[in-house]
């Protein structure tokens, strides 16, 4: 009978000691400064209110209002808001604003909103709202919206969006839409949209002024300079490069612009060329321009003969007509070109083209005269 | 056969203890007789360097300010510190200059950071009560000390670069003149020492390039300013832009300041802009190493920064100055993170809130001689690297600073108040400016060692006055130069 008692009183002691370590002591927490507060830390109590200047809670399930800041070792469910930020090193669950940072070790899953930056150390699942910078080190799914910089430490599945740059560093599904730069450096099944992307591989849609791709591309790369290592990629674009393209400088002289140099970025029978020549002498000025470009096909007959055609858009400017204000200050030409290239030498050769041009005043669309094209030159590399 | 494999393993640990000795003994900072502190000739040093100045300005330069006396000293002393109004470059710049000569003497004594820190402010806290019959100035205290301890330990590490006690003749001769240069008191020391002229083999190298790694650029280009952020009203010239990045940020047996810091001055050649455009330091005096997950690594840690703009009217008939703005004192919290390498990417972001103790920032109104205001208040720095193996990097620097100026006066004709020292103690016209540049850079790699840069820079300022008008400009800026690049 005494046996059976002891036994008893001992369980409800040990009763009593489980039910003290998941009861909710100190509900509400007027912290100063840990431990000048009503609930200094400890690692036992749940908190419902923290309210201060800084606290330092093990478990909050409800509230924090802090002035400055709050840290929590094991996690957070609920609201957030500090003046300059929170450190949770265990989970976050809820909505996190802060002044200046948040970081959490654990896991990630709600909103968070701050001036610099957002941390997330381990997984992450939400949305991260940051003027400056949300970094998620592990994997991460949802949205990251950033003023400057979007960084995903590994797989992103979700939206990144900023007016500076978004950064996957590995194998993502994903959307980049970015002000100037999107990276992905390693492939990327999804949409990058910038004025300069990369990535390792791309499955989907790179759309910006630059594209670069540094594997395998399934899908369109649309831009204005696209290159890849895929060459069997398709692009769209003014510039499309793969490994295989030669990159080629002409110089050349002609009866329209004296002086010419331009880049041609070639393929087997196809080929791009952007170049800048002065003076248009129909101007009959010293300080006129022009930048080009010229899309074309070609045959190479033997070895060492080479035969073309291409159709190009000019752009021509007269910058200085102090003295002669009848003339336009901008035209643009279409024009049309023959070309013939020998090459003695592998890397140098000479060519000829003719050719005709029409051109024409901007917005009224008249025309400034037509004539035909005749020039000579050498092509480097 | 057991007796020769043992004399073999036994050879063989002796041999790889003698390399150790060999590799440490390379080292001056690992001699412990070079490791000796001389705190009394520090500072019998620093009160020479004062008396130096002090006799250039009194005897050379005949200046009315230092007619000093033993009353001036009292005086300064009972009326107390005041905010000064010399130029920008000369509060910004030159003061941190001076102090890097107090720190340098202190340093060159064998004397460790902190220690060398708080000789250049008792250095420059004795300038100012005892050398000028001016009245103490809060600022310069604030610029000697603080950019005098930057610059001085930049220099005072630039300076072991090149030092090398093994060689003789020309090649000595040339390392230790550029040594003096770089680190003035430094060379001195050296010469009264004899260490300029003792040849040594061993204990002769000043640093451990393994240890302390070296990444050094050269960019000589083309510089297109804006005027007011027109695009064809701009000045153009030449620019020589001198980056440095020393150390390894993220390695834990580096950890005493200035082991890993990022220096970048650039230079104006010709043209309408001051000789110096920029100097920016970043430095790390304390930190530790992270590796959150596995390939990941990052060093949070207490920097020390030091930035200086300066421009002046782009074009002879501009109305508006772009841009001054200055943070000679400022400390703050970093981190440097290095997301996991791949073959062809490397990615690194860096993040910086610092509290400015001091700075200086353009104003629109206030004049008594100078066309800044002072202030304190904070500063946020964000810069990613994208570095792609074959093509070059993109790099994205966003630097934010936000001044306020606490002690202006409204409507007060300052010259004719009543109190003398009156307009000599005021931060400026009162209110708080904020100053914005975001700088996208690109670097093509044209073959190792030569890159072509191109960067663009755009810079807002919004200042609020609490007695004028506020005011907002912008204006922008192309960079296309090419860069000479070399690691060590």
């Amino acid at each position: 009978m005494i046996k059976q008692l002891i036994i008893l009183i001992l369980l409800i002691f040990s009763l009593e000691l489980l039910n003290a370590q998941n009861k909710v002591d100190r509900p509400i927490n007027f912290s100063l400064w840990n431990p000048v507060s009503t609930a200094p830390y400890d690692s036992l109590y749940i908190t419902n209110v923290t309210l201060g200047f800084t606290s330092k809670t093990s478990t909050l399930n409800g509230v924090g209002v802090n002035l400055c800041g709050h840290f929590n070792e094991k996690g957070v469910n609920g609201l957030s808001l500090n003046g300059v930020g929170e450190f949770v090193k265990g989970n976050m669950n809820g909505l996190e604003i802060s002044g200046l940072f948040n970081v959490v070790s654990g896991h990630m899953h709600g909103l968070q909103v701050a001036i610099v930056q957002n941390t997330n150390i381990l997984h992450a699942k939400g949305v991260m709202l940051s003027g400056i910078t949300n970094f998620t080190i592990g994997n991460a799914r949802g949205v990251q919206l950033a003023g400057v910089t979007n960084m995903a430490g590994s797989h992103f599945s979700g939206l990144q969006t900023t007016l500076g740059i978004n950064i996957a560093s590995s194998s993502s599904n994903l959307f980049q839409l970015a002000g100037l730069v999107n990276i992905c450096a390693a492939p990327i099944n999804g949409v990058q949209v910038g004025m300069g992307n990369y990535a390792s591989g791309i499955k989907g849609l790179q759309l910006g002024l630059l594209n670069l791709c540094g594997g395998e591309v399934r899908g369109l790369q649309m831009g204005i300079i696209n290159y890849s290592e895929d060459t069997s990629a398709v692009k769209v674009g003014l510039v499309n490069i793969n490994p295989k393209t030669q990159l080629q400088m002409l110089a050349y002289g002609g009866n329209m612009i004296q002086n010419n140099l331009a880049v041609r970025f070639k393929s087997r029978y196809t080929y791009t060329i952007f170049g800048i020549g002065t003076n248009y002498l129909e101007l009959d000025n010293k300080s006129s321009g022009a930048l080009f470009y010229r899309i074309g096909l070609g045959i190479p007959i033997k070895r060492a003969f080479f035969i073309s055609t291409d159709a190009g858009f000019f752009h021509i400017e007269n910058f200085h007509d102090e003295d002669h204000t009848d003339l336009p200050n901008h035209l643009y030409s279409l024009q049309l070109r023959f070309n013939m290239e020998y090459h003695p030498i592998r890397k140098f050769g000479l060519f000829a083209s003719g050719g005709y041009a029409c051109t024409r005043y901007y917005g009224s669309g008249g025309t400034f005269e037509n004539q035909p094209i005749v020039e000579f030159g050498f092509v480097l590399f | 056969m057991k007796k020769v494999f043992i004399y073999i393993i036994l050879s063989l640990l002796t041999l790889s203890s003698i390399y150790a000795q060999q590799a440490d003994s390379l080292f001056i900072f690992n001699d412990s007789s070079r490791m000796k502190k001389h705190p009394w000739r520090a500072a019998f040093q620093n009160i020479v360097i004062n008396a130096g100045v002090w006799a250039d300005n009194r005897f050379e330069r005949k200046a009315d300010y230092a007619k000093i006396s033993f009353h001036s000293i009292h005086e300064n002393m009972k009326r107390g510190f005041v905010w000064d109004n010399d130029i920008f470059s000369s509060n910004q710049l030159l003061h941190p200059y001076h102090g890097n000569l107090f720190y340098s003497a202190a340093r060159s004594n064998g004397l460790n950071y902190w220690e060398s820190f708080s000789y250049t402010l008792l250095g420059s806290f004795s300038w100012e009560v005892c050398a000028e019959t001016t009245p103490p100035s809060i600022n310069d205290l604030l610029t000697t000390t603080f950019g005098g301890a930057a610059f001085g330990e930049v220099s005072y590490r630039l300076s072991s670069l090149v030092l090398d006690d093994s060689k003789n003749g020309a090649d000595r001769f040339l390392r230790e003149l550029v040594g003096t240069v770089i680190s003035p008191v430094r060379g001195i020391n050296r010469l009264i020492s004899g260490n300029a002229w003792k040849v040594r083999h061993k204990y002769y190298k000043y640093h451990d390039y393994e240890k302390v790694p070296l990444n050094v650029s050269v960019t000589l280009g083309d510089r297109y300013m804006t005027d007011n952020g027109t695009l064809f009203k701009e000045n153009n010239n030449l620019y020589l832009d001198f980056n440095m990045v020393y150390g390894d940020p993220l390695k834990n047996e580096t950890n005493k300041p200035f082991d890993y810091f990022s220096f970048r001055a650039v230079f104006n050649i010709g043209g309408s802009q001051p000789l110096t455009s920029s100097v920016n330091l970043i430095a790390k005096l304390a930190g530790k190493c992270y590796e959150p997950l596995p390939g990941h690594r990052a060093l949070i840690g207490f920097f020390q920064h030091f930035d200086y703009y300066n421009s002046e009217i782009v074009l002879k008939d501009s109305k508006v100055i772009p841009f001054k703005l200055a943070e000679g004192a400022a400390l703050g919290l970093g981190m440097a993170y290095l997301l996991p390498a791949t073959k062809k990417v490397t990615i690194w972001h860096r993040t910086h809130l610092n509290a400015v103790l001091l700075g200086g920032s353009l104003t629109d109104y206030y004049r008594l001689g100078r066309n800044y205001n002072l202030g304190s208040g904070y500063s946020i720095k964000s810069n990613t690297s994208v570095e792609l193996e074959k093509y070059g990097n993109f790099e994205l620097n966003v630097f934010d600073y936000h001044l306020f100026t606490w002690k202006g006066y409204d409507n007060v004709d300052l010259k004719s108040s009543k109190n003398p020292y009156l307009y000599l103690n005021t931060q400026g016209d009162k209110g708080n400016t904020q100053f914005l540049i975001i700088n996208p850079v690109m670097n093509f790699i044209l073959n190792p060692k030569i890159i072509l840069s191109f960067g663009s820079y755009y810079y807002f300022r919004k200042t609020h006055y609490a007695y004028n008008k506020d005011v907002f400009s912008k204006t922008f800026e192309f960079r296309l130069g090419l860069k000479y690049s070399f690691k060590k």
